[in-house]
């Protein structure tokens, strides 16, 4: 009820689109990014050129678009011939001069618009023929300033495909993105928090991204997906990714009426929702350190015996986070310290079947080699029952680090 | 009053009852080629992490020539998508790690030839699941929808036919007690977005050799792949090849390089002792022989 009306609190209040945005909602991890497509500018108009001298043609033209990054400007030499990139300019710049030309030649011009997206469309043509030559002026160079110069070193621009993931983690995290389950890039998070991933190297397409954080003591976020489309020659920018907290305590079974330590990391100075889910549900709210470490005590006299869990959320700068991992842990008559039984932190546990604290390709490839057949090895057997079927999978999924 | 309202409402329900499903399988002509039958997800909001599907069709109407996981939503296959034309089956279970959430999530486009002289047929989804990302793998309310679709006589339809090679992938080295005894092997998995995986080969070469694709020694092969080099020393190259022809190759280096050491004086020393040695004494059995053959010459004169 409570993330309801935080949620509500905080509807709208997201993220800025800057030139053309989808939101995409996990209803089930409920994460909410921003996804913002770069698309390339429109083509310039009104293009112009003007015979100057025997070896210098000004062009101008009209910008139509405001999300250029420069222009580039082409040109072909009669009628018949190709046009060829000969140079760029600023994305303020609406005029070019074109120096060291043939005279009494007669020009061609058209002018693209570009930015991280791609080109626009060519410009209309303008055409101009340079002064014939007269004694003491047999071409090259001089007029106005700037441009031109024959275009042997110009490079036309490359357009890649691309994905910038940015977003808050914890402070001096560990950021793992996933593409399609296979680790395709690892960051760290600075002092304050946040991240950014810019993923190149991937063809146009649709892909299925995860993303998860692992805090400075090896605990890890519940990982969020979404799926995306890069778009071929476009920059994909993809924001305002939120973790949940990590989650853990000081013991997994404590003595009725003694303290238990819940704590975890999170974003700094953030607002941790932690919620035990018993009989009488507890709930409270604390505020994690500059260096996101959060801790709330329970008070275990409210809570009957047996086995409970207990979860968190966070809200920062008006975000609100999905629901963290369950931890779990029992109220009896005495408190058992914690020892971990391996040197992975439990939430790896589950479906790291090679104990390499990795949940991945191997792991299943381990369980596929299972699939189906008879007396499968008893660790394996994730939901605990005698063959190794979808559920199994579904589970190792879940836990599935890349 | 309070009871009115209840029974008002236990007879609107049995009178009108309906049931919400969370995600709805479907199998429909492709929108943008009615030759292709199209196997989608709609997860209807849930995040969904594991999908599995057993289909049936009538083998007198048509038959399957190609089944394509390009562009799925599916990221590991336990059973990649596969059909028997003898028995009128298609069936296929993966997995998304993470899940996703899809209104229209590709799983599979089977292309189809005509057998009969039926002008439209359709497969049923005979048994489908679709898991939640909840980390108990609590089934979603699966509903399943099978269209109608008209069947083309002419070409074999191809799925997705391009020049793009599968997207990078991240072949892995595994080891595990129970199974291959133990021993290593390598485990891979690559995604299409266009015709689909086809096959997989893989080579193992000395670490550094260099690699072309006229190299001899490729295996077709599926994951997880028992290496034949067990030290570890090899470097390994598996390549995806999609439908369309089209093939990435990823490596992995050698873990350990068996380095050529020089051998030390000393040995050096003994080796040409042993040269020496050896032509002394092949010397000296020759120079008897010679002797021998002399003497007995002598013998007989």
């Amino acid at each position: 009820m409570k993330k309801a009306i935080y949620g509500a609190i905080f509807f709208g209040a997201l993220f800025p689109v800057l030139i053309a945005s989808a939101q995409i909602y996990n209803a089930a991890n409920s994460l909410q990014v921003t996804i913002t497509v770069v698309y390339p500018p429109v083509a310039p108009s009104l293009l112009t050129a003007a015979s100057i001298s025997s070896s210098q043609i000004n062009l101008a033209w009209a910008a139509t678009s405001t999300n250029q990054t420069g222009f580039s400007i082409e040109e072909a030499v009669g009628n018949d011939s190709l046009f060829t990139p000969i140079d760029t300019v600023g994305p303020n710049a609406t005029t070019y001069s074109r120096t060291g030309l043939l005279p009494s030649t007669t020009y061609f011009y058209r002018v693209r618009a570009y930015n991280a997206a791609g080109a626009s469309g060519p410009s209309n043509e303008a055409a101009a023929t340079t002064a014939a030559a007269s004694s003491g002026n047999t071409g090259g160079g001089g007029g106005l300033g700037g441009g031109g110069g024959g275009g042997s070193s110009y490079v036309p621009p490359v357009f890649q495909t691309s994905a910038v993931f940015s977003g808050v983690a914890y402070p001096a995290s560990t950021i793992t993105l996933l593409a399609n389950g296979q680790v395709a890039a690892v960051t760290e998070s600075g002092p304050d928090a946040t991240f950014e991933i810019n993923l190149s190297n991937l063809p146009a397409g649709t892909y299925n991204f995860g993303i998860f954080v692992t805090d400075v003591q090896g605990d890890r976020s519940v990982v969020q997906t979404f799926s995306s489309t890069l778009t071929s020659g476009a920059e994909t920018a993809i924001s305002g990714i939120f973790f949940p907290p990590t989650i853990t305590a000081d013991t997994v079974q404590v003595k009725r009426g003694d303290v238990l330590t819940l704590f975890g990391y999170g974003a700094p100075q953030a607002q941790v929702a932690v919620v035990v889910n018993s009989l009488n549900e507890i709930s409270a709210t604390v505020t994690s350190t500059a260096a996101g470490l959060w801790t709330y005590p329970v008070n275990t006299d409210q809570l009957e015996y047996g086995g409970h869990t207990a979860h968190a959320w966070e809200a920062a700068d008006g975000n609100v986070t999905p629901d963290s991992q369950l931890f779990s842990f029992t109220v009896g008559n005495t408190t058992v310290s914690t020892s971990p039984v391996s040197a992975c932190p439990p939430n790896f546990s589950k479906g790291d079947l090679n104990h390499d604290c990795r949940v991945n390709l191997v792991d299943f490839s381990i369980l596929a080699y299972w699939w189906g057949t008879a007396n499968p090895p008893m660790a394996f057997r994730l939901d605990g029952k005698s063959t190794i079927d979808l559920v199994d999978f579904s589970i190792l999924a879940y836990y599935w680090t890349g | 009053m309070k009871r009115t309202l209840f029974i008002i409402g236990i007879v609107f329900t049995l009178i009108f009852p309906w049931r919400s499903f969370a995600s709805v399988m479907t199998i429909a002509p492709s929108p943008s080629n009615p030759d292709l039958i199209v196997v989608s997800l709609d997860t209807q909001g849930d995040t969904i992490n594991a999908i599995q599907g057993h289909l049936t069709f009538n083998t007198g109407t048509f038959s399957v020539s190609t089944i394509s996981d390009g562009g799925s939503i599916i990221n590991f296959w336990i059973e990649p998508p596969a059909f028997s034309n003898t028995s009128g089956t298609i069936d296929f279970a993966g997995i998304i790690p993470g899940g996703e959430v899809t209104s229209n999530g590709i799983i599979a486009t089977i292309a189809i030839v005509p057998t009969g002289l039926a002008r439209t047929s359709s497969v049923t989804i005979t048994s489908a699941q679709a898991l939640l990302n909840d980390g108990n793998a609590t089934p979603s309310d699966l509903a399943m929808v099978s269209k109608p679709f008209p069947l083309i006589a002419g070409s074999i339809p191809l799925v997705g036919a391009n020049t793009q090679a599968p997207i990078p992938f991240t072949p892995e080295i595994g080891q595990e007690a129970s199974i291959f005894n133990g021993q290593y092997f390598v485990a891979f998995s690559a995604m299409d977005q266009g015709s689909g995986i086809d096959h997989y080969d893989v080579l193992e070469v000395p670490a550094g050799v260099t690699v072309t694709t006229s190299s001899v020694g490729w295996q077709t092969a599926s994951s997880p792949y028992l290496l034949k080099d067990q030290t570890l020393s090899s470097d390994i190259y598996v390549r995806a090849f999609d439908r369309s022809g089209n093939f990435r190759t990823e490596e992995i280096p050698a873990k350990y390089k068996i380095q050529k050491l020089s051998p030390p004086w000393w040995d050096i020393g003994i080796s040409v002792g042993a040269i020496v040695l050896l032509l002394i004494v092949a010397g000296f059995i020759r120079k008897r022989r010679i002797w021998k053959k002399k003497r007995s010459i002598k013998i007989f004169v």
